[in-house]
């Protein structure tokens, strides 16, 4: 792999983390607060297999597998605190989270 | 040649957990499921702690992913007796109806196989999985309680802030491997660190590793959310939720400290960054009405001690850990102790406790104590290690700004003692009661001692203490 293409993945992984925390910091709702931080964990994933190809060792995308999987567990425990949440207060906005002081 | 040493313990609790689930599916055996698991976390407990003691000398296995014996099953075994504690006490609420589900045994179970084996890791792979598992686990374990108000609340608080933690890590040990070219622990080691020092990528992923360490240790920029899900998470597993974010965070700063060189003026601006943070939670724990949120704000308090202790070099490093083990346990223990009253947790609430329960108001106030630092008990040697390793690293001003914090946590730990032994009706305590108190003082502040002792034994056995190259 060469240096050129190594350089716009890492632009790609880096503008794809921003995005999710700009996404994070901006948007008031549960449901995309998730998508924004699964867009942050999988700017690292590519960071990941970028650099395996890069290096010439699998240790990376084998990481990647996992990463993946660890983001899909955290879908499903997020999801299940959201559904919980979401009975108690019948909505998904931050601003509703105030029965502890924010 | 395989040493199996290294997931022993794991191996243990995962399929005592499996076990357990499995038996959970039957109704007959169901109602045996607590004291099934806090038997299994109490055999690990026992069976690291012989690993310890028999194998002084760590031995690594696995392709040399992860180490076993010494100091690594010391340090499970502190995990493990934590974490069976609060099985315990969880156990407790769950026969008192505040619980009424099982899954959490087994779920605790598989938390503390991850946590035991975090030390213990020599490749970033396994770490990753090990602290990720601990963090989801705690997510569940802060929402538990169905009736309580907070509880859901505090754990999707827990779970965002958690979720972007992991994120900037991930991101950071991205980049560390695209410089390196390897997961390995021991191949950062022999690095010429110094060369990297003007790289502008090792300086990014050594920032965004610090971003995901500190939210996860609740240090003062990112601290904002230890309060909220610390003080709102269900009573009876919040010990448990306070202990597995400070052992998670402080057993991986550990390691990443021990084996990639940190510029000293960057070590600096970290040791600042706990100072900031011990007076941050200390002052904000002041005015706090309620029990649970003043621990909460101590938290981040306690995470600045071990902070402090991270960065002091190989001794402050053994001395965090000690200190985030001993955090550990008696938060498990004041957390527990606490959940057993049925009534909200305002200090009013305790008026009078010290003269109608004795022996409780007594057992809460050792603990309050120690994790004030009062000198027979644990805490305070427990802190004098952190602060006697900062200085000794030459960090003068943030060890003496972090020191007048743990002075004001002293007046906060003891609001809710002298409420519990305020006037209600006037029983006088009896001389036994004062003996067995006075006996449990001192016992508690030497019996561990040789236990520190053994510690650093056994670290320096492990050859963490030797100089980088």
């Amino acid at each position: 792999m060469k240096v050129e293409l190594l350089y716009a993945v890492l632009t790609l992984s880096g503008g794809l983390f921003s995005l999710g925390l700009l996404g994070l910091l901006l948007r008031r709702n549960l449901l995309l607060a998730f998508l924004a931080i699964e867009l942050m964990l999988n700017a690292a994933n590519l960071n990941f297999l970028a650099f395996s190809r890069y290096h010439n060792e699998p240790t990376g995308a084998i990481f990647v597998l996992f990463g993946i999987c660890l983001a899909a567990v955290e879908a499903v425990i997020g999801l299940g605190l959201v559904v919980r949440l979401f009975r108690a207060h019948e909505d998904l906005g931050f601003t509703k989270l105030t029965a502890l002081r924010w | 040649m395989n040493n199996y040493m290294g997931i022993l313990s794991a191996g243990w609790l995962i399929i005592g957990g499996a076990l357990v689930l499995i038996a959970g599916t039957f109704q007959k055996v169901r109602r045996r499921i607590p004291e099934l698991s806090i038997a299994i976390g109490g055999g690990a407990t026992l069976l690291n702690g012989l690993l310890a003691w028999f194998y002084p000398l760590p031995k690594s296995g696995f392709f040399g992913m992860v180490w076993g014996g010494g100091i690594y099953s010391f340090l499970a075994a502190g995990v493990m007796l934590a974490i069976t504690v609060g099985l315990s006490f969880l156990w407790r609420s769950h026969r008192e109806g505040g619980y009424r589900g099982w899954e959490a045994f087994p779920l605790t179970l598989f938390i503390g196989a991850a946590l035991s084996t975090l030390p213990a890791s020599n490749h970033l792979l396994l770490s990753v999985v090990a602290l990720e598992t601990v963090s989801l686990g705690a997510y569940v374990l802060t929402g538990l309680s169905w009736e309580n108000r907070y509880a859901p609340e505090a754990a999707v608080k827990y779970f965002l802030l958690g979720a972007v933690g992991f994120a900037f890590l991930l991101l950071g040990i991205s980049y560390l491997y695209g410089l390196t070219g390897t997961l390995y622990l021991h191949h950062l080691w022999p690095m010429r660190w110094t060369a990297w020092h003007g790289n502008s990528l090792f300086a990014l992923a050594m920032v965004l590793i610090a971003i995901g360490i500190l939210f996860k240790l609740s240090i003062f920029p990112f601290h904002w959310w230890a309060p909220d899900v610390y003080g709102g998470a269900t009573p009876s597993s919040a010990g448990l939720v306070v202990a597995l974010g400070k052992l998670n965070a402080a057993f991986l700063a550990g390691v990443f400290l021990h084996y990639i060189h940190i510029p000293s003026d960057w070590l600096m601006g970290l040791a600042s960054i706990a100072a900031i943070s011990s007076l941050y939670g200390n002052l904000g724990a002041l005015g706090q009405t309620s029990i649970q949120r003043m621990l909460g704000y101590s938290s981040i308090a306690h995470g600045s001690y071990i902070l402090l202790g991270l960065v002091s070099g190989p001794e402050g490093r053994l001395q965090a850990w000690g200190y985030t083990l001993v955090y550990a346990l008696t938060s498990t223990l004041t957390f527990g102790l606490l959940s057993l009253r049925a009534e909200p947790m305002e200090y009013k609430s305790l008026r009078g406790l010290g003269y109608n329960q004795p022996g409780y108001a007594l057992a809460v106030a050792i603990c309050l104590a120690s994790l004030s630092g009062m000198p027979p008990l644990i805490g305070f040697f427990a802190k004098y290690g952190i602060f006697t390793a900062a200085f000794r690293a030459g960090y003068w001003l943030p060890s003496i700004v972090a020191l007048i914090g743990a002075l004001i946590g002293y007046f906060y730990y003891w609001r809710p003692i002298a409420w519990m032994y305020q006037a209600g009706e006037e029983i006088p305590i009896r001389m036994p009661a004062l003996a067995l108190s006075t006996g449990v003082l001192v016992g508690l502040g030497l019996l561990p001692m040789a236990l520190w002792g053994w510690l650093d034994y056994l670290y320096g056995l492990a050859g963490l203490f030797l100089p980088r190259p």
